[in-house]
């Protein structure tokens, strides 16, 4: 059993983007604020800072999540990828550049969560109608695209992976 | 947020030690109430317990005539489960209309058991189900039957030494099924404006047995027992279905807030639970 | 119709890749050194008069360092961006819950944050009002000087002569609700304090130049002593036109007194509870049409409730003026409008303008009167559209108008519309209808406004062939970039790759105004125009030099610069180079104005706009019998843009401002409790998601506006004007009995449903 007083720090260590870390952080350090304030990976968004909108979506072990809802400490020992995770040596991925190349972005705060949902979504379907894709983005609110052209993006990479 | 002291126990009975020792030591499951409602100031804690680690919370099983559904089990986890899928799969209709794909991912169904909103949805059809929830502690165990849990908005029997460990739903007859019809203002990500949950054992059309229990629209969910009574051993034809909706109606005790007025609530558990069992039965399109 | 290389293609957004990696710093993500943070601290009652503020608990907090506020203000305590009535710090009156009266400084957010909740505020309070009718009733204690904010009139023909050509006279009363911008991105800023008493601001904002303004006027600093660049800016719709002033200006004063650069940024609570929503408004309508279905009357009166302050009260009175009976031919009109100030938060600009809530009620008007003729409602609204030549209510005569009956008929077409009731297709759980709506939006600040209404670019040709475009208005998320680079490419006739447009700040270009009213690709494209025409004499003259010839054989295509006679062609970097080491001036700064307007403001007649958008939605709705919910499913769009700049970027705004429109129509709903937001998050205040938001069938159309870079008019704003007006008449022809207000909740749906049934 671990016990850390509130007076302690807490030796976090866990696997972000691929890179082993570890820090000592306190422990009412949310995922959201150790992320953006103690690693800078600040593609990150907060917004609302109560899960409804999904800007600080990150993937915790390969699910998504709110990085605002979280206790940084509960993540110990897990893997988590960011926004900044997502391209290697300045390499997209399929999504990222059909987000480029289907207009999906407009003011762009709420890109770096909706592109990681929709990673989650094209690893977990093979196919994906438009009402699926729609129901599935529900926890990533957007308020200037009107959703259809980020919905053709991820709609473009499952078809064409077919 | 206030700082805390954090402890994560590996087995069951460090936390129930834990628990016994730290009067005021808030669990954390998911996190996705807790965070909130401590960043609103809604609770305070010095200590906060996490359950990540306890194996046990984490597994659903199946026994003889029942499944176990441990506390930790988050929503993702019991939407993916094959036993769900071929026990419950009114469990999964649940899961649709629950919060999002990101809260879903962490929130446990004991969390929802236990924050115990009013406008909660998994209390809603467990009741209808009659799961029975088990409650560990230094001291034992005890077993609380689903309908008796909680107690008020945000209140619940669990004594602050105990944990909500698992949650056992007896299995159904064959020819019983159940449905929950919940009604919000938005197509997704959105709170309960009123919601109904019907368990119903059929011979055909004829009931065997009925609950109905709605929630959101009082401090806790509501059993509508004279509904129920009105439907047992009844041919469920349209009139008898309409007559249950109306003492369905009659059992609400809603208030008007922000999301609805309490007038429009009653009217919606009128609606709801008449949709509810007009599809469970098979009747074609609606009524009113 | 002419072929461009750049103008009416779909380009990819220069932005997109740095926003899609997560690169792209906004304002939270940008590295202070030694910066300290602020929070605010504002009044807790709607109305009364400040008696003390106990700083006591506040001073005990760890990583206090100090309070701003009315004291430290060097210049004039005032930050109201139209009248004169509204201090940056309040003191001693406060007029709404989230009036500002100071900064508290700590040396963390989190600090600034827990202490601004330990300041106490002592205040007699005074009797509130929060609604138009209570305003109007209050015979003391106004607000200001008097209650009433502000008022415009349109008086066209003899309204009394009108009535009496009326074979009916109908009547309706309307009224919208206010709404909440939520933008993804709060408010916020850095201010940084330069030596020599001079500042920098860097934020999140429309608007950097009524910025400077204000800063410059609390500082008492001149304005030349103020750099504000913009942040790349998480969305703004009209939410950071004015407010930013405020925010800004008070974290100036901050950095001023401390000497530190001063971080601001809004909790997302505290941005809904103190800055600016869209105008709530009463309408009645009363207007005259003949038994063929031709309107010769229309007496209006709409009121707005301003909140606290005018802020911008003033201009969107104006603009719902001009444009309350739409694009329509009313020989007879008395329009009256007027704003009352209220102790709510001041209400002020979002997308449209006045113009949503004006044509939620001249549309509702218009199908109400076809129902009453027993006319179809497209066809009632092609006997009264405007046409070339005709005169809008102000007797404006309208020159190249074409496009309005167009986009009628486009969205009719591609719709499927059936004539009234036909349309409505029913199960027994839903019942399925359309809804037509049409609108006009003038374009650019118009008469109120004309004096703001210039803005300028600045070229910058380097030796390599690369080019620099500095701007004056900013990009919120509109595409504002691409559709820069797009048009600086076309003048120029380069590759775009060449260009970059350079984050916009106050020192790169002279004043170009606000970035609003949908003005950027008329104001920049013509700035950008003008440039172009300074620069393409150097480049004819030394492109003459380099293929030995005579000037007027050179010619500029493709990226490259042509003899016409023989072929003989050099590219522009050379070009460039050549320019260079002879010594040619490389730079220019382009203005271009809006034409001057003749316009009466007393009688509200004359030219209000220089040029007009038009647009028609079609809404499909679905109404639940049995619940009375409303969903939207599916959108037909059709925009008269004069001329298409980017074709996708004008799909995604058209797309996003249906969306933003279903929540305002459907869901959204601020709801206050003696002046305090109740409904002030995200599970309350519903915003459509992506399974809410319809399915939108844009089409584009293009009647070139002479006055137009290219031909081009704005569409920001008219992408969600038409909206909630198409949703409402169709579930007013779903339900069968008409709605006069918004939202439209399921309660009230189903209530109207019961009604009828019962």
């Amino acid at each position: 059993m671990l016990s850390v007083s509130n007076t302690d720090y807490f030796d976090l260590e866990l696997t972000v983007n691929g890179t082993p870390v570890r820090r000592r952080i306190p422990t009412h350090l949310r995922l959201l604020d150790f992320l953006r304030e103690e690693l800078g990976l600040t593609g990150t968004k907060e917004v609302c800072g109560e899960g409804e909108c999904g800007a600080c979506t990150v993937l915790l072990d390969g699910l998504t999540v709110d990085a605002c809802l979280i206790f940084a400490v509960e993540t110990h020992g897990m893997e988590i990828t960011t926004i900044e995770g997502l391209s290697r040596n300045g390499n997209l991925t399929p999504l990222q550049q059909a987000f480029i190349d289907h207009h999906s972005v407009q003011c762009g705060f709420c890109i770096p969560g909706m592109i990681l949902s929709g990673e989650q979504m094209l690893r977990d379907h093979e196919q994906l109608t438009r009402e699926e894709i729609r129901q599935d983005l529900s926890g990533n609110i957007c308020r200037c695209t009107g959703y259809q052209k980020i919905v053709d993006a991820i709609e473009s990479v499952s078809r064409d992976r077919r | 947020m206030a700082e805390f002291t954090y402890h994560r126990p590996a087995r069951l009975t460090e936390a129930g030690d834990l628990m016994a020792t730290l009067p005021g030591a808030r669990l954390l499951a998911g996190g996705t109430d807790l965070l909130n409602d401590l960043d609103a100031g809604l609770v305070s804690a010095q200590h906060v317990i996490s359950l990540r680690d306890i194996p046990e919370l984490g597994s659903i099983t199946e026994r003889a005539d029942s499944i176990a559904v441990g506390a930790g089990c988050t929503i993702a986890a019991i939407e993916a489960s094959p036993v769900i899928h071929k026990y419950f799969p009114e469990l999964l209709s649940v899961g649709l209309v629950f919060a999002t794909p990101q809260v879903k991912h962490r929130a446990t169904l004991g969390g929802n058991i236990c924050s115990a909103v009013a406008c909660g949805d998994f209390p809603v059809i467990l009741t209808a189900l009659q799961a029975e929830v088990t409650l560990y502690s230094a001291e034992g165990t005890r077993s609380v039957p689903m309908r008796e849990f909680p107690l008020a908005n945000r209140k619940t029997c669990r004594r602050d030494s105990e944990i909500l460990t698992e949650i056992i739903i007896p299995k159904k007859p064959p020819a019983a099924l159940a449905r929950y019809e919940k009604f919000r203002r938005r197509a997704a990500g959105s709170l309960a404006v009123a919601s109904v949950a019907v368990y119903l054992d059929l011979d055909g059309t004829r009931c065997r047995q009925a609950r109905i229990v709605l929630g959101a629209v009082a401090p806790s969910p509501v059993n509508a027992v004279e509904a129920a009574a009105l439907l047992q051993q009844k041919d469920l034809t349209p009139e008898v279905i309409r007559q249950a909706a109306d003492l369905a109606r009659k059992a609400a005790r809603p208030i008007t807030d922000v999301r609805a007025t309490a007038e429009y609530r009653r009217e919606l558990i009128f609606v709801l639970t008449q949709r509810a069992l007009r599809a469970m039965v098979g009747y074609h399109g609606e009524i009113r | 119709m002419k072929k461009y290389s750049y103008i009416g293609t779909a380009q990819n957004r220069i932005d997109a890749a740095g926003k899609v990696t997560g690169e792209t710093k906004f304002l939270a993500d940008l590295p202070v050194r030694e910066a300290v943070f602020a929070a605010p601290v504002y009044a807790s009652v709607p109305y009364g008069r400040v008696l003390s503020v106990d700083l006591t608990k506040a001073r005990k907090y760890t990583g206090y360092l100090d309070f701003i506020s009315a004291e430290d203000i060097p210049g004039v305590n005032e930050v109201g961006v139209i009248l004169q009535d509204q201090p940056l710090f309040a003191r001693p009156v406060v007029r709404y819950v989230g009036d500002t009266i100071g900064l508290i400084i700590a040396d963390t957010a989190t600090a600034a944050l827990n202490c601004a909740r330990q300041v106490k505020i002592d205040c007699e309070p005074y009797r509130p009002v929060f609604t138009i009718e209570d305003s109007k009733q209050m015979t003391e204690g106004f607000l200001h000087d008097s209650n009433l904010a502000c008022e415009h009139r349109v008086e066209k023909g003899d309204i009394a002569r009108g009535f009496e050509l009326a074979d009916h006279i109908i009547e309706a009363s309307f009224s919208t609700p206010a709404q909440e911008h939520y933008y993804l991105e709060p408010q916020g800023c850095i201010a940084v304090p330069e030596p020599g008493g001079k500042i920098s601001i860097i934020a999140s904002l429309q608007c950097p130049f009524y910025v400077q303004k204000a800063v410059g006027r609390v500082l008492g600093i001149p304005y030349a002593h103020v750099r504000v660049e913009q942040a790349p800016t998480g969305g703004a719709f009209g939410g950071k036109e004015d407010v930013p002033s405020e925010v800004c200006a008070r974290a100036a004063v901050a950095a001023r007194k401390i000497g530190k650069p001063v971080q601001l940024i809004y909790t997302r609570n505290d941005d809904i509870q103190l800055t600016s929503k869209r105008h709530p408004f009463t309408m009645q309508y009363k207007v005259g049409v003949t038994k063929a279905g031709k309107l010769v009357a229309a007496q209006i009166l709409l009121e707005q409730n301003s909140g606290a302050y005018a802020t911008l009260s003033s201009v969107v009175s104006y603009r719902a003026s001009v444009q309350a009976m739409g694009p329509y031919v009313v020989p007879n009109v008395s329009i009256l409008s007027r704003s009352y100030y209220t102790n709510l938060p001041p209400n002020g600009a979002f997308r449209g303008f006045g113009s949503p809530q004006a044509t939620f009620g001249h549309e509702r008007m218009m199908d109400i009167i076809a129902r009453r003729l027993q006319m179809d409602p497209v066809e009632l609204r092609l006997k009264n559209i405007i046409r070339e030549n005709e005169e809008t209510v102000t007797g404006q005569k309208i020159s190249h108008g074409a496009g309005a009956a167009e986009t009628l008929k486009r969205a009719r077409d591609a719709a499927g519309w059936n004539s009234s009731g036909t349309s409505r297709l029913s199960s027994d759980r839903y019942v399925t209808a359309l809804g037509v709506a049409t609108c006009h939006y003038g374009n650019c600040l118009g008469a109120a406004g004309w004096s703001l209404d210039g803005s300028a670019v600045h070229l910058s040709l380097l030796r390599d062939g690369s080019i620099t475009v500095a701007f004056g208005l900013v990009e919120m998320g509109q595409g504002a970039l691409t559709a820069v680079a797009q048009m600086t490419a076309e003048a120029l006739a380069v590759d775009i790759a060449r260009i970059t447009v350079l984050p916009t700040s106050t020192d790169q270009v002279p004043d170009s105004g606000p970035s609003v009213a949908s003005r950027n690709i008329v104001m920049t494209g013509q700035a950008i125009l003008n440039a172009a025409q300074k620069l393409r004499p150097i480049l004819r003259t030394a492109a003459a030099r380099l293929l030995d010839c005579e000037e007027s054989e050179v010619s500029f295509a493709g990226d490259r610069a042509s003899n016409t006679l023989t072929g003989a062609h050099i590219g522009f970097t050379e070009l460039a180079d050549f320019l260079y080491l002879n010594n040619y001036p490389m730079s220019t700064t382009g203005w271009w104005h809006v034409p001057s307007l003749k316009f009466d403001a007393a009688k509200g007649a004359g030219e209000a706009y220089f040029t007009y958008s038009y647009a028609t939605h079609v809404a499909k709705v679905r109404v639940d019998k049995l619940t009375g919910l409303v969903k939207v499913e599916k959108f037909w769009a059709a925009h008269d843009v004069g001329r298409a700049v980017n074709p996708a970027g004008i799909e995604g705004q058209v797309e996003g401002g249906v969306t933003q429109g279903i929540g305002w129509a459907l869901t959204e709903q601020l709801v206050f409790d003696e002046g305090r937001v109740i409904s002030p998050n995200l599970s309350t205040y519903l915003l459509p998601t992506a399974a809410d938001s319809a399915e939108v069938d844009t089409a584009i159309l293009e009647f070139p506006e002479p006055e137009g870079p290219w031909g081009a008019r704005g569409i920001g704003e008219p992408a969600i004007i038409p909206v909630a007006a198409a949703i409402a008449n169709a579930v007013s022809r779903a339900v069968g009995k008409q709605f006069y207000q918004l939202p439209l909740t399921p309660e009230s749906v189903l209530s109207a449903l019961s009604s009828i049934s019962g």
